[in-house]
C-alpha cells in the first residue's frame, strides 16, 4: 500500500509522537501540486519519543523500503537509538524517519520553523515554506531544483495575495 | 519561476492545509490506479496472437 498519509500521521499522533512533516507531503500541505509517494518526518531523537515511535510503528510491520525479503531487521527501540535515518515501508504506505536532514537539521532546530496542523482531528506540525525551501536547497539534488522553483511560486503567489 | 504552472497552485492555495493534504492522497491513489491499469493492459496485450 502507498499514500496512507492521513493514516499515518494519525497513528502517530494517536501515540503522540513528536515528529515534524517535511519533503514533498509538507510541500504540498504549503500548495505544491506535486505527487510524492512517501511521507517524510524528522522526528524528536529523545529517548521517550523513541519508545513512542516503536510502540506506534511496530504493529504495522516497518520493514527497510526496497530491501529484499527475510533480512534481520527488528524496529526496536535498540535499531532506533543506533540508526538515524530510516527509510520504511509499513503496512500504511512508505515513511521516511529522518533524524536529521541537510539544511533543517534536528527536530528541535525544526521546530521553530513549523506550523501546526488540523486535519479532521488529527494534530501534527509541517514545515514552514521558508525552510522547507532551505532544506531543498542543502539536499541539492536535481529533483529538488525542480521543487524549489515550484515553492518559489508559492511564496510570490502568497506574497501577492498579502499586498 | 516562468516554467511552473501557476494556475494549480492558485487552485491549492484556495484550499485549507487539510484540504491540500487529502488532496494529494486522493490523487496518489488514482495515479497508483493507472498504473495498475497500465500494467493489466500491457499483460493482456502481450497475451494477444501475433500477426503473421
Amino acid at each position: 500500500m502507498i499514500g496512507g498519509f492521513i493514516s499515518i500521521l494519525r497513528l502517530l499522533a494517536d501515540f503522540q509522537v513528536d515528529f515534524i512533516v517535511v519533503g514533498g507531503v509538507a510541500g504540498n500541505i504549503l500548495g505544491s501540486a506535486r505527487l510524492t509517494y512517501d511521507l517524510d518526518l524528522v522526528y524528536k531523537r529523545s529517548r521517550v519519543n523513541l519508545e513512542r515511535l516503536v510502540r506506534a510503528l511496530a504493529p504495522v510491520h516497518p520493514y527497510l523500503r526496497g530491501a529484499p525479503p527475510g533480512l534481520p531487521f527488528t524496529f526496536d527501540l535498540k535499531t532506533l537509538r543506533n540508526g538515524l535515518n530510516f527509510t520504511l515501508a509499513i503496512d500504511l504506505g512508505a515513511v521516511d524517519l529522518l533524524g536529521e536532514v541537510p539544511g533543517g537539521r534536528t527536530y528541535e532546530e525544526l521546530l521553530p520553523h513549523s506550523f501546526e496542523v488540523d486535519e479532521q482531528g488529527v494534530r501534527f506540525k509541517c514545515v514552514g515554506l521558508q525552510r522547507l525551501i532551505a532544506m531543498k536547497n542543502a539536499a541539492g539534488r536535481p529533483k529538488d531544483f525542480e521543487a524549489i522553483a515550484e515553492l518559489r511560486a508559492i511564496q510570490e503567489e502568497q506574497e501577492g495575495e498579502s499586498r | 519561476m516562468r516554467d511552473v504552472d501557476r494556475t494549480l497552485i492558485r487552485e491549492n492555495l484556495k484550499l485549507t492545509p487539510g484540504e491540500r493534504l487529502r488532496k494529494l492522497e486522493a490523487m496518489v491513489g488514482s495515479a497508483e490506479a493507472l498504473r495498475g491499469a497500465g500494467a493489466r493492459a500491457m499483460a493482456s496485450r502481450a497475451e494477444w496472437p501475433q500477426k503473421a
